[in-house]
């Protein structure tokens, strides 16, 4: 019976190693495979290492996600001091341009110090992937800036619409030019290329608007100003 | 060569040890007489749970199962419904377009939800022309009379009323009528496993399936349900002389207390028995072994009330999220009430293999410590980098 125990310590000695030099431990996103987080402008984070408290951090893109493989932080988030020896949870999320969830992940590292590169799997959030509108608004605003808007609103020729209130979106709806979000499925007939959209941003003085023709992207629809 | 059978019985044990834990948890967070439901804490208490490895179900997940089917989309509820055109008709003569069409959108999703619901045809018309007028105010005609023709498909035999309709739009509305009962019409055929489920097309009930029902071309909204099922809801767009046949498979309904009754049986110390037994139908329900709920008595301070399906339960009061998390994932749940079980034999309890193989992993991972570690070199503290390429 003294052999069990002894195989046992011979079997996991042999079987594990550490590397003591290795410090950094990458986390790479490994996108979703459907486009669901097309129109994505940013990732929030929350870490938890060990019994802490968990650490939170928005990462923003400087312009939405517009192909599948570029779902991805544009900056990587980095913590120092981590321990080593603590699990680690990581959630992630990411939110369009009206501030839609869109995308989510998590990733739990038993222990740092043997992880190396570990990937994190995104999925989207909704039973199947929206559809997703982009639009230049500089060219429906023409001179005034962004921060001008208070809400945008896309009105299709069926009279469905969707409007997306500019300050509760936040710096999401701030992101970088093309502006893209997902919009609810209008009824019975969504939204395809060569359709004519309105669309109309209400500024904190005035408003302004414009005829759009959509374009098909492949993954998202781009409204160009007729 | 008597190793090898040891090392097997070995890594058995020290598997069924690591996988002793991990169960199939819900998590339900209910209101409490002057607290909403906590639902932070509940998520939080979910993503704990699954990062101790269980299966957990989550509380809105949860909450959505055990209404499902519990709401009846009846006459009352097609009569709010109306209710909410007639504020977005309201909105459109105030010239408010944006307001008309985010009530317009409220109606739309209530109606796709409960596939036009069982409240008859008059909602649903009143719903196409509301659509109607807000893409005529946006300068739509194709789509106007799109959805023109889409009311009087809905509704052939809906008399709209003089005082919300003007003379134009019900004389259209008739015209649209004469037309769509002159083409030739369609017919949707529904098989339901179980079977004799009542087929409600466009509001109206049609038949006990399996059967056949004739519409006028173009688009409607089915409903079909059975008692104790969670109803089965489809749009379908008919062509003219053409026949649809559908099969929809109904899921068992949850069907016992309500949240709000368990909530109340919670908030009262003496009836916590009464809540445990309310809730192993739910644990059934779900297929879970142990149901979690959470409720806020006062503002950071949780109650908690964990059964398992055996009717075992275990209430704590002022217990933290993580020590509530920490209970399960050690594996330390509740234990069954009801003693009368035949005694097994001292050396067929589980739990003392899974002792054996905790103090054999112990010695085991004491071992790998002496045998690798490094005083000088390995570091304590290292950097996390996430994201990027």
């Amino acid at each position: 019976m003294r052999a069990l125990p002894t195989a046992l310590l011979l079997l996991l000695l042999t079987s594990c190693s550490s590397d003591p030099e290795s410090t950094e431990v990458r986390v790479k996103l490994s996108p979703p495979d459907d486009t669901s987080c097309i129109g994505v402008s940013g990732f929030e984070l929350e870490v938890t290492v060990g019994n802490g408290q968990p650490t939170k951090s928005t990462s923003m893109r400087s312009r939405p996600v517009l192909a599948r493989d570029d779902c991805d932080l544009q900056t990587p988030v980095s913590l120092q001091d981590v321990d080593l020896d603590a699990p680690v949870l990581i959630v992630l999320r990411g939110f369009d341009g009206a501030r839609r969830q869109r995308v989510q992940g998590m990733l739990q590292i038993a222990r740092l110090r043997d992880a190396g590169t570990q990937s994190l799997t995104v999925k989207g959030v909704d039973s199947s992937p929206l559809q997703v509108v982009a639009i230049d608004r500089s060219t429906v605003l023409k001179s005034e800036p962004i921060s001008s808007v208070t809400s945008l609103e896309l009105s299709g020729q069926s009279g469905a619409s969707f409007a997306v209130d500019a300050k509760s979106a936040g710096a999401w709806f701030a992101v970088g030019e093309p502006w893209a979000a997902a919009i609810s499925p209008p009824f019975a007939t969504p939204l395809a290329a060569g359709d004519d959209i309105t669309v109309r941003a209400t500024l904190t003085k005035g408003a302004s608007s414009a005829h759009c023709v959509l374009q098909n992207k492949g993954d998202y629809l781009l409204a160009v100003v007729q | 060569m008597r190793v090898l059978p040891g090392v097997s019985i070995g890594l058995a044990l020290l598997a069924a040890a690591s996988s002793a834990s991990a169960e199939r948890i819900a998590v339900i967070a209910l209101p409490s007489q002057n607290q909403q439901p906590p639902s932070v804490e509940a998520d939080r208490l979910c993503s704990l749970l699954i990062s101790h490895r269980h299966q957990a179900l989550c509380s809105a997940d949860v909450a959505t199962r055990l209404r499902a089917g519990s709401e009846r989309p009846d006459a009352a509820w097609a009569a709010s419904l109306r209710q909410t055109v007639g504020q977005a008709r309201g909105a459109l003569t105030r010239l408010d377009r944006h307001g008309a069409s985010a009530l317009t959108r409220q109606v739309e999703a209530a109606l796709r939800l409960h596939g036009g619901g069982i409240g008859g045809p008059e909602v649903l018309v009143e719903w196409a022309l509301l659509e109607r007028s807000l893409a005529s105010s946006a300068g739509t005609a194709p789509a106007a009379s799109r959805w023109l023709r889409v009311a009087a498909a809905l509704g052939p035999s809906v008399t709209l009323d003089p005082l919300n309709h003007p003379d134009d739009e019900r004389n259209a509305f008739a015209q649209s009528v004469t037309e769509v009962s002159a083409a030739p019409s369609a017919a949707l055929a529904v098989v339901s496993s179980p079977a004799s489920a009542d087929l409600w097309i466009d509001g109206v009930r049609r038949c006990a399936t399996p059967c056949e029902a004739k519409v006028p071309a173009g688009h409607h909204f089915a409903h079909v349900a059975s008692p104790g099922h969670v109803p089965v809801t489809f749009e379908v767009d008919l062509k003219p002389g053409t026949r649809q046949r559908r099969e929809v498979g109904l899921s068992s309904a949850y069907t016992g207390a309500s949240i709000d009754a368990i909530a109340a049986m919670l908030a009262n110390p003496s009836r916590s028995h009464e809540a445990g037994a309310a809730i192993v139908p739910i644990a059934r329900f779900l297929d879970v072994a142990r149901v979690v709920v959470v409720q806020q008595d006062k503002p950071g301070s949780l109650r908690t009330l964990l059964v398992s399906t055996s009717g075992a339960s275990q209430r704590r009061d002022g217990a933290s999220v993580e020590e509530v998390a920490q209970n399960l994932g050690s594996g330390s749940g509740p234990e069954p009430i009801d003693s009368g079980n035949e005694r097994t034999a001292w050396y067929r309890s589980p739990y003392l293999w899974i002792g054996v193989g905790v103090v054999l992993a112990g010695a085991a991972a004491t071992g790998v410590w002496l045998g690798t570690r490094d005083d000088g070199s390995a570091p304590g503290t290292g950097t996390l980098v996430i994201g990027g390429r």
